[in-house]
């Protein structure tokens, strides 16, 4: 139903013109109705190639004519001004295991240890990969802790993008979190980690490890010793079942491995082993 | 009584070895209720495994044709081991002469009308695939034009059955599309600022009576079309646009002899005929190294369409693309479609197309090399360039929806909170709804960043970026 054949170019264009006049009677035409408005004959080089009776039909073949010209020929528009560049950030990204944990935390899962991931990062000088930049900045809407902590992680491209992009509501920002908030902090190590691993294991034993206490030992894993994670792993795979216990056990597993995943992750120089 | 085969002659039937020997404890008495027979057929409930019995019909009026089969397992073979396990049973004298069942009884019915509908007798009677689920996915696969269901004449014959379905089936959906049309054409006579336009009903109600001609893909469309109704200001263009092109749809399916064998296939895929998949997978095959660019997810009333954008091809160009369908059933988790391959991966293998106007749709035959993890993204065009290959494939196919690109752009504001692609040629807006272009904002600082997207009339769907070495599916 096209036009037959490639024209040339000012017949190209001289098409292109009346077939936007064309398409303004069509529609014109077709908002009030055949049975009321009557359909102008078409411009030159839109005649229909197939006659119709009925004015409805007419239309919609001459329609169907100027719609797949509009669409074959679309055209890229006039771009709009662009946005400044972001300022330079030295620091590399993150690798992509620890880009993945950090998507995985941010996503809910054992974001008990997302503090850490910040301090581990900021000691080995990468930063989160910007892709996840959005997320973090809509997370700290919330909580101004995390935003100070993960602003200074993503750097000048936080407050680049805030002010790119109005429509995402983060441009503004606390200087220091509220009084009485808790800092985004990795909790204190303990002292002795064997000791909270044997007081954990015990739990298991006695029963008591059950979903009410999940709280406190996610808290537990994350102040714990990494060097005293492995043995964790170790001993929770071996806690004897009960259903009273298995969800902490299962929750208290995922967290000690993701945490013992970062680290590697993280870890600044590369002769960090995998994890096992 | 029809007369009894041999149990040597039932086992000549079954389509393996491995179903004839299925067929064997099969056959036992006690596995079977209610078995029965008559001059003409013999059926029963196959009640050994399943809480739900299998019923299971055996139609042996036809002398010149051999048995037809029934059976509602799930089992593709026909005829399946439970078929064949009667027949044996039926071999060994287990069968006593009965009333036939209740569904027995409608089945051969059915035959035999249709027998008398038919002008010429079948040489060959191969067999009526009636199991339950054959059809389920075929109005959905109609979705995007051809959800293909493999065709059962496994020897090589003609299945005069087969045939005469395509013919009915295809006289409703020349009686669908012929109401499509006066539907059209009713809306403009009226006019579209009239207001039964804005009632989902009108548009709901032409849906209907396109699955039930059965085909399904103009359905969803007119579903899609009716979305737009009072979208922004200037609604009626869009729809006015819509309404063109399935008219010409329509049109154009009424008249296939007419048109170049591509351009009939392609509107024969457009309007909902299936194509086998064994049909597209004995086609010519392109082979090549495949980059898996990109996924983009839609949800069609309960089934999620699923389509994977492949891309090989030299560097600077020009890019072969090519889209894998999937469909799953939307459930109460969400999407049920797995993502096959990973975004970002490439791999050696044979694609085969669909037939139509133009190769995009394509059905993926023999790996040659493992999916490996790619750094590189496809070849990358300028925008300007993108939207003229997108425009040869609407002029092949006018009723395409969309097309993949993969530019080096920048985003750009429009205000509104609306974004572009930019680049030196040009722009491209970003689809209204899209959620996540502060991703692509960030990950650019404002610099070209390399992006696969879906064009479609409304802007660009961005799917995946490659930044850094690593693919971000959006």
């Amino acid at each position: 139903m096209t036009a037959a054949g490639p024209p040339s170019v000012s017949a190209g264009q001289a098409l292109a013109s009346s077939a936007s006049h064309e398409w303004s009677n069509l529609v014109t035409t077709a908002v009030l109705g055949t049975d009321r408005k009557r359909l102008p004959i078409p411009p030159p080089g839109w005649e229909s190639l197939r006659s119709a009776d009925d004015p409805a039909v007419e239309l919609l073949n001459r329609a169907a004519a100027v719609a797949t010209a509009r669409r074959a020929g679309m055209q890229p528009v006039p771009a709009p001004l662009r946005i400044e560049s972001a300022p330079a950030d030295e620091r590399p990204e993150c690798s992509t295991a620890a880009a993945n944990l950090l998507a995985r935390m941010l996503g809910g899962l054992h974001d008990t240890v997302l503090p850490e991931w910040f301090a581990l990062g900021a000691m080995g000088g990468v930063r989160p990969p910007s892709y996840l930049i959005p997320a973090l900045l809509l997370r700290g809407r919330r909580n101004p802790a995390f935003d100070l902590v993960a602003r200074s992680a993503i750097g000048p491209r936080a407050s680049w993008l805030a002010d790119a992009m109005p429509e995402l509501g983060v441009r503004v920002v606390a200087k220091s979190p509220p009084a009485g908030a808790d800092p985004f902090l990795p909790p204190r190590p303990h002292a002795d980690s064997a000791a909270v691993v044997s007081v954990i294991v015990q739990m298991f034993l006695d029963r008591s490890a059950s979903w009410a206490a999940v709280a406190q030992l996610r808290l537990a894993v994350a102040a714990m010793d990494p060097s005293w994670l492995a043995a964790l792993s170790l001993e929770l795979n071996r806690a004897p079942f009960h259903s009273a216990t298995e969800r902490t056990r299962v929750e208290l597993t995922g967290l000690t491995q993701i945490r013992r995943e970062m680290i590697a992750a993280l870890a600044p120089s590369e002769s960090a082993g995998p994890v096992v | 009584m029809a007369v009894r085969p041999t149990h040597d002659q039932v086992l000549s039937l079954a389509p393996d070895k491995a179903a004839a020997k299925a067929a064997i404890p099969v056959s036992v008495p006690g596995a079977w209720s209610a078995a029965g027979c008559d001059d003409g057929a013999v059926w029963g409930q196959y009640i050994a495994t399943s809480s739900e019995p299998y019923n299971v019909a055996i139609d042996l009026s036809d002398d010149a044709g051999g048995p037809a089969y029934r059976c509602n397992c799930p089992s593709r073979k026909i005829p399946c081991k439970h078929a064949l396990g009667l027949l044996l049973l039926l071999a060994n004298g287990g069968v006593a002469p009965a009333r036939r069942l209740p569904f027995a009884a409608e089945w051969l019915q059915r035959r035999a009308a249709s027998r008398a509908d038919a002008a010429d007798e079948p040489a060959i009677a191969a067999p009526v695939p009636t199991h339950d689920g054959d059809e389920t996915a075929d109005a959905d696969g109609g979705a995007l034009g051809g959800g293909a269901r493999s065709p059962r004449d496994d020897l090589g014959v003609i299945d005069p059955a087969r045939q005469k379905r395509q013919i009915e089936r295809s006289e409703r959906m020349r009686a669908g599309l012929q109401e499509l049309d006066r539907w059209l054409a009713d809306r403009i006579r009226v006019g579209l600022a009239s207001a039964e336009l804005g009632d989902p009903a009108t548009w709901e109600r032409l849906a209907a009576r396109l699955v039930d001609a059965q085909c399904g893909s103009l359905a969803n469309r007119v579903k899609r079309v009716a979305t737009k109704v009072g979208q922004h200001a200037r609604w009626h263009e869009d729809v006015l646009e819509e309404m063109a092109l399935m008219h010409a749809l329509a049109v154009g399916a009424q008249r296939t002899s007419a048109l170049p064998g591509d351009l009939a296939d392609g509107v024969h895929v457009a309007t909902g005929l299936t194509v086998a998949k064994d049909d597209v997978l004995a086609s010519v095959p392109s082979t090549a190294r495949w980059i898996v660019a990109g996924e983009s997810r839609t949800r069609e009333d309960k089934i999620t369409v699923q389509r994977t954008w492949l891309a090989a091809g030299p560097p600077h160009g020009p890019t072969t693309w090519a889209m894998l369908l999937a469909f799953g059933a939307f459930g109460a988790f969400g999407n049920e479609v797995a993502t096959e391959h990973r975004i970002g991966s490439a791999f050696d293998a044979d694609i085969h197309w669909y037939p139509g106007g133009i190769n995009l749709r394509a059905l993926l035959g023999r790996l040659h090399s493992e999916p490996a993890a790619s750094a590189s993204p496809p070849p990358v065009t300028t925008i300007a360039d993108a939207l003229r290959t997108a425009g040869w494939a609407l002029a092949g196919e006018p009723w395409l929806e969309r097309y993949p690109l993969c530019v080096a752009a920048a985003p750009a504001p429009l205000g509104n909170g609306r974004w572009a692609l930019a680049d030196d040629t040009g722009s491209i807006p970003i689809v209204g709804g899209f959620a996540r272009t502060a991703e692509i904002v960030a990950v650019s600082g404002g610099a070209p960043i390399t992006l696969v997207g879906e064009w479609s009339a409304e802007g660009v769907l961005p799917l995946t970026l490659f930044a850094s070495g690593q693919a971000v599916p959006l």
